[in-house]
């Protein structure tokens, strides 16, 4: 495992108060790493510790292995931080040349990036003739242009549609398969997860927890939810019912489908087994019946029940 | 590197500024308007647009003349039955001036002279239209006094020329003067030899008469003697007879004889009172040839004048300190004065809000943290912003100057180092005071208010809008040190009268000392506000 990313014990305070405390995370190469926690848990400030815009006040952070590098990371923002009146190919020559980069090295560059973002077909046309999803793509592009050990990416599907979205995470992977390591902020926590190598989950400007996402579901979720389809005027005397057999720790009705949340106290199947018979003839009634273990989000919202940061 | 990053940093501001046609246009068209507005309305001496109302008396030749002189000056006539209307019509802004030109009545004699004369002129102006109503005014009045001195030199040619006939008539009278002098002077002499000649006949009579006399008394003793001797004789009593007869004959002759002495006396004394009284006539003649010329003298004096001479005994000669070069070529005009502030204004405004909105635009641009966020020096990116707007500014500033010397045929040399060299200082400066504006103020609003208002503070001050000089000293002497005022000095002493660089040595010390201090200023506010406004 080599280290890119390593925050060391850092702190900061602006105006004294604190903003981030004692935080540890290391992040190895071509990993991707999502940051979650709520509004003001420090998130974003953590990023811009990392890019030194804000000097950590304790704590150090180290860049493959070295002190801060702005050639090593690469930075992109939640808005789109591109000239709108340049085209595609000049915001990365110009940001490449930024970077020091020789015209050769941008050429080089631009061929692997566009493709790779899907942008080759469009890369002479102004910027501000783009769509949301392609600006957001280029802003990518501008980030990965001088080829960075690591891309920072702060919040980068807010504010896109379900299918632009889906679109960047799938970009996600792909950059992490040229070789980059990603650190990721989002709130869409259930739509980064599957990306994600790694979680960590920040409140109150402290890193909570820090693992894995199998091993942060195993640790914090202590319920299964169980979604039954049936007829809607059905789901109260379903819910009686099972609620005299077993523990339901929370009940709501989304999408037509009843969802339970019941404790892991068996495992999936001798549940599957157990609900249709415990609900007798009313369990004939019922069209469909699952259960899966609780998403990302669910630990999310079981850490953070008052939407306390 | 660096070099090559401001290349580029150049290349992504001129593409971006390109790409925006409306700042673009703006900023080529801009001080192209400025200078076409100011150069027609400085360049121009014609006053097309302004209208005059006047008084329609088509009889009255004064009022024709005056009238005929402002319609060929370019202004516009409107005629009036009568004042109120007239008045009115100013109020209305209708017309700039009210001129209504009437006659005296009684009209005084002179008005035979000239009939021009005795005309009563009253004009009405509207004085809150500031700009313009001096120049109206001032060609109503010179049209008005070159009316008047013409009367004026028309009534004194008359008396120059009673006065010239005058003096000749002195000269004829002096002559027959003269004359008469030499006359009463030759009388006088003949009075005094014919006195001369009585008074010898009085003392030659005198002299008989004693002599008669005597020899009366000789004759009276011869008689005695003869009739003493006894025995007179008829021949001596004969003798006594005739010596008696001849004794009073001598009586009869001594009587005349003195009758006629007593009238010589009379003679002798009309004739020295007429010879006194011609010597009195000989005086008093001289008198008055003495006073005639010296009468005739002193009119002689002002026979040379002329009526120039005396209606302008003070003829000032006025001329530029820019002489030589005014005159070689024809002279500079009002405009090619006010041209080196007319460049200060448009590179002041330019250059502030060039710098200042170049700034806050490229800060409040969500490109802007990309551009921090590289290994790129806060230096470089200021060295940038100010090479793009210097950039704009010598397009600018040539355009200004193509139109100047090309459209309104200036006569300024503009050529050699030292224009450009202070063209750029200026520029200079006023690009970095907008950058620190930009740096400072948070919003694109408050920087352009913040820019146009310290423009206005700095215009305001210098003298293209109040004299520094008549300002309270304390306040003058800080006055003078403004960049405006400062870098106005400069541009004067070089364009206007080509003064060497040394002449503007302290000045431009100073203006590099702002420079300095302002590049410092834009290093720091930079530094301290570039994360602010991203994040």
């Amino acid at each position: 495992m080599e280290p890119v990313l390593e925050i060391k014990k850092v702190s900061l305070s602006i105006k004294h108060k604190e903003i981030l405390d004692s935080i540890n995370l290391t992040i190895n190469k071509n990993e991707i790493v999502g940051l979650i926690g709520p509004s003001g848990s420090g998130k974003s400030m953590l990023m811009k510790s990392i890019m030194d815009i804000f000097k950590p006040t304790e704590g150090i952070v180290l860049i493959n292995g070295k002190k801060l590098s702005k050639k090593e990371i690469g930075y992109a923002t939640q808005e789109n931080s591109i000239y709108e009146n340049l085209t595609i190919q000049e915001n990365l020559s110009y940001f490449g040349r930024l970077f020091g980069l020789k015209k050769s090295e941008i050429k080089k560059k631009s061929k692997e990036i566009l493709p790779l973002l899907e942008l080759e077909a469009n890369k002479n046309r102004l910027v501000k003739h783009l769509s949301g999803g392609m600006k957001s793509r280029v802003n990518i592009a501008c980030s990965l242009i001088h080829n960075p050990s690591i891309l920072l990416m702060d919040e980068p599907i807010s504010g896109l549609d379900p299918m632009l979205r889906k679109n960047i995470l799938s970009l996600v992977g792909k950059i992490r398969n040229q070789g980059t390591t990603i650190l990721i902020t989002s709130h869409f926590i259930s739509e980064i997860e599957p990306f994600c190598d790694k979680i960590g989950i920040l409140s109150k400007g402290k890193l909570l927890d820090y693992g894995s996402v199998k091993e942060l579901k195993y640790k914090y979720s202590k319920y299964y939810n169980v979604l039954i389809t049936a007829n809607t005027n059905e789901y109260q005397a379903i819910y009686d019912l099972l609620g005299k057999k077993i523990k339901i720790s929370n009940a709501v009705i989304k999408n037509n489908k009843l969802i339970l949340q019941i404790p892991k106290t068996n495992t999936i199947n001798q549940y599957l087994l157990f609900i249709p018979s415990a609900l007798g003839s009313l369990g004939e009634r019922i069209s469909n019946i699952s259960i899966t273990e609780a998403t990302l989000e669910g630990v999310f919202s079981s850490l953070f029940k008052n939407g306390d940061g | 590197m660096g070099m090559d990053k401001i290349r580029h940093i150049l290349i992504k501001n001129f593409k971006q500024i390109l790409r925006t046609k409306v700042s673009s246009l703006i900023i080529l068209i801009g001080p192209i308007l400025i200078i076409l507005l100011a150069g027609f309305a400085f360049n121009s001496s014609g006053l097309q647009g302004i209208s005059v109302g006047m008084n329609g008396d088509m009889e009255d030749r004064l009022n024709k003349e005056i009238r005929d002189d402002l319609q060929n000056e370019g202004l516009g006539i409107k005629t009036y039955s009568n004042i109120k209307a007239c008045t009115e019509s100013v109020k209305s802004g209708e017309n700039h001036v009210c001129l209504f030109i009437t006659e005296k009545h009684p009209p005084s004699d002179l008005t035979f002279i000239d009939d021009r004369y005795d005309h009563n002129v009253s004009i009405s102006a509207d004085y809150s239209k500031t700009r313009i109503i001096w120049t109206v005014l001032n060609k109503v009045n010179t049209i008005i006094e070159f009316k008047s001195k013409e009367i004026t030199y028309t009534l004194f040619d008359d008396l120059s020329g009673k006065i010239t006939y005058a003096i000749n008539e002195l000269e004829n009278k002096e002559d027959q003067i003269d004359q008469a002098i030499r006359t009463a002077e030759n009388v006088a002499e003949q009075l005094e030899d014919a006195e001369g000649r009585v008074g010898i006949l009085v003392e030659q009579t005198n002299n008989a008469i004693t002599e008669l006399n005597s020899l009366e008394i000789q004759l009276l003793s011869t008689v005695s003697e003869i009739e003493s001797i006894s025995g007179q004789t008829p021949q001596t009593q004969n003798m006594i007879s005739t010596i008696s007869t001849g004794v009073g004959s001598i009586k009869i002759s001594l009587t005349n004889i003195n009758e006629n002495l007593n009238g010589m006396g009379g003679i002798h004394s009309q004739i020295t009172y007429a010879k006194t009284n011609t010597e009195n006539l000989v005086n008093q003649l001289k008198n008055i040839r003495s006073t005639l010329s010296k009468i005739s003298n002193d009119f002689e004096d002002f026979k040379g004048v002329v009526a120039k001479d005396l209606m302008e005994p003070i003829q000032p000669e006025y001329s530029s300190v820019s002489g030589e070069k005014a005159n070689a070529e024809g002279g500079l005009e009002y405009f090619d004065y006010i041209l080196p502030g007319l460049i200060l204004i448009v590179i002041m405004f330019s250059s502030i809000l060039l710098g200042s909105t170049n700034t806050i635009g490229e800060k409040k641009n969500r490109a802007y943290i990309r551009n921090i966020l590289s290994p790129t020096s806060t230096g470089t990116f200021l060295f940038g912003s100010y090479l793009t707007a210097l950039i704009i500014l010598s397009i600018q500033i040539l355009v200004l100057l193509i139109i100047a010397k090309f459209i309104f045929f200036s006569p300024l040399d503009l050529q050699g180092i030292t224009v450009p060299l202070a063209l750029l200082l200026s520029s200079s400066l006023f690009i970095l005071i907008g950058t620190v504006i930009g740096h400072i103020f948070k919003s694109e609003d408050t920087t352009i208010i913040a820019s146009v208002s310290i423009g206005i503070l700095l215009l305001i001050t210098s003298s293209m809008i109040m004299s520094v000089e008549t300002i309270p000293y304390f306040l003058g002497s800080i006055v003078s040190l403004t960049p405006f005022v400062l870098l106005e000095d400069i541009l004067r002493k070089l364009m206007i009268f080509q003064l060497p660089l040394t002449s503007i040595f302290i000045e431009a010390i100073l203006i590099i000392g702002y420079i300095v201090s302002f590049t410092i200023i834009a290093v720091i506010s930079q530094n301290k506000t570039k994360y602010k406004e991203t994040f």
